[in-house]
């Protein structure tokens, strides 16, 4: 039984069906982990000793832990405290979290390249804290993070391959079906893959032009 | 307007055992000029640092077109600590121009000399881009209002960074060393500058190395040395009359050993 290229575009209708379905969890998990992530490294400035210990502790389990386990964590563990979360809200939950923490350190790492100065200037001017880094800060901090923020996306994106295993219909998953159903389990495989790399082009396009604008503003 | 734009009582600011300000009484009134000179280390940026509360003095008051700023003396002796809204309300009124400049570098100029405008005077964004055009126009530099800092010359960097401070219609400008990182050839540039600010009533405080400027543009003159203002006065009276023997020497030295001093003066000499 060799490799068939007629078997990948066949399973192709029924994989671009369910490519949607990893897009779009990728998404709103990119977005919610931007958002956790700035709002995290906003709350590590404080230096507040207790919150950041408590900090530390989440980020050295979602370091140190794989995905997939934290993923099983979301579905499987979180009824046994009273949150039942569909298989793709679980997912969500899982991938945003992790993505979170992981966005909070590449922002937190560029944050001494802000020079002090330019947070003086604005206080001397009368920006109060909330504006100075929506206004100085963030902007400046998300555009040299930039390359690191997207790749995290990609990394995001193909953990939505992982939601197979908590029964979410998924590209993967649908992949798997049809290799069962047609006893060719390959195929499909190579079909999931391309549509993962086609996927991850269209992220790493939306960087490449968000780059290109910010790298005139330099120069 | 009457009264002063500027007035602290007693400041003092210590670092460990050091007093890096020592009791510093200082009053300036509307329209004065007053350049702070004195050697590397008395203390003058960290003076121009507590007027601007981004380093908070130990003991003493600052009052700024007659708001307390910080601290607050109440007229039966009682003391106060005001609230940080209410000091970054105050020190609204005091414009600093920092020697390191500070511009945003993610924005364009006109954005530079916005935001504050918009997000802390409430100003509509029309009114602040209005603003904004018209100080550039003043500041001759016009075209450069939707370039980015990283683009334009150090110079023009410069009147930005002035120009981002006069925006919020300061009630004095304070300047720290605003020549020093420049090209020896913009320096006397931007002293016209500041003598134009001079001529059009601005009330000033400018540290600066530049005899030429204190000389021929402030109407006064601070000595400072460890944290005191040692000599106070008509520019040409404390450069060439002081008895104190600090203040002379540092006038001997500095006129003696920097002949840039010199050119600059000249040249501000030839404009005027
Ligand atoms: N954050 C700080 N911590 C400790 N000491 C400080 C701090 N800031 C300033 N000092 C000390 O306070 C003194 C006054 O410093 P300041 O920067 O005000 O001097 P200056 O007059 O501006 O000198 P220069 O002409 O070199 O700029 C110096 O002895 C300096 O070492
Ligand atoms: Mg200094």
């Amino acid at each position: 039984m060799g490799f068939e290229i007629d078997a990948v575009w066949g399973a192709m209708p029924r994989l671009m069906n369910a490519v949607g379905v990893n897009f779009r969890i990728a998404m709103i998990s990119i977005l919610l982990a931007l958002l956790g992530g700035t709002l995290l490294t906003i709350l590590r400035s404080f230096k507040i000793r207790i919150v950041n210990a408590v900090i530390a502790v989440f980020m050295s389990f979602v370091r140190g832990t794989p995905l997939l386990i934290q993923i099983f964590l979301a579905y499987y563990g979180l009824p046994a405290l009273g949150l039942r979360l569909s298989p793709q809200a679980a997912g969500i939950l899982a991938l945003s979290l992790n993505s979170a923490f992981f966005v909070s350190e590449i922002l937190r790492g560029s944050l001494p390249s802000i020079e002090d100065g330019q947070i003086e200037a604005a206080t001397a001017l009368g920006l109060r804290p909330r504006p100075i880094w929506s206004k100085v800060v963030l902007p400046q901090l998300f555009r040299k993070t930039l390359p690191m923020l997207i790749n995290e996306a990609t990394v995001v994106l193909k953990g939505t391959a992982l939601l197979a295993v908590i029964t979410v219909v998924e590209t993967l998953r649908v992949a798997q079906q049809i290799g069962s159903s047609t006893f060719r389990p390959f195929e499909p495989i190579v079909g999931a893959a391309i549509l993962f790399l086609a996927m991850n082009l269209v992220l790493v396009t939306i960087g490449w032009v968000f780059e290109r604008r910010f790298a005139k503003e330099r120069r | 307007m009457t009264g002063f734009a500027l007035r602290t009582t007693g400041l003092v600011r210590r670092f460990g055992d050091l007093r890096a300000l020592d009791e510093v009484y200082l009053d300036i009134p509307y329209g004065q000029v007053v350049s702070l000179v004195g050697p590397s280390g008395c203390g003058k940026s960290t003076l121009l640092r507590c007027l601007t509360y981004l380093d908070p003095p130990d003991d003493g008051f600052i009052e700024v077109g007659g708001d307390w700023l910080g601290r607050e003396r109440l007229s039966n002796g009682t003391i106060r600590r005001r609230s940080r809204r209410d000091i970054d309300r105050v020190r609204r009124k005091i414009g600093m121009v920092f020697q390191a400049l500070n511009l945003w570098p993610h924005m364009s100029v006109l954005d530079n000399l916005s935001v504050a405008q918009r997000v802390a005077l409430g100003r509509s964004e029309a009114e602040a881009e209005s603003r904004a055009r018209a100080l550039l126009d003043r500041l001759r530099i016009s075209e450069i209002a939707d370039a980015f800092p990283g683009q334009i010359s150090g110079g023009q960097q410069q009147r930005v960074a002035i120009a981002r401070a006069m925006a919020m219609d300061p009630e004095i400008l304070l300047f720290d060393e605003p020549t020093s990182a420049l090209d020896p050839e913009l320096v006397g540039e931007v002293l016209r500058l500041l003598k134009e600010f001079a001529q059009s009533g601005m009330t000033m405080l400018v540290v600066t190395h530049e005899l030429a400027f204190a000389r021929d543009v402030a109407d006064r003159l601070l000595f400072m040395d460890r944290g005191r203002i040692l000599a106070d006065g008509p520019p040409q009276q404390v450069i060439t009359q002081t008895r104190d023997r600090r203040v002379r020497d540092f006038f001997d030295k500095v006129t003696a050993f920097h002949p840039k001093f010199m050119q600059a003066a000249a040249e501000t000499e030839d404009e005027s």
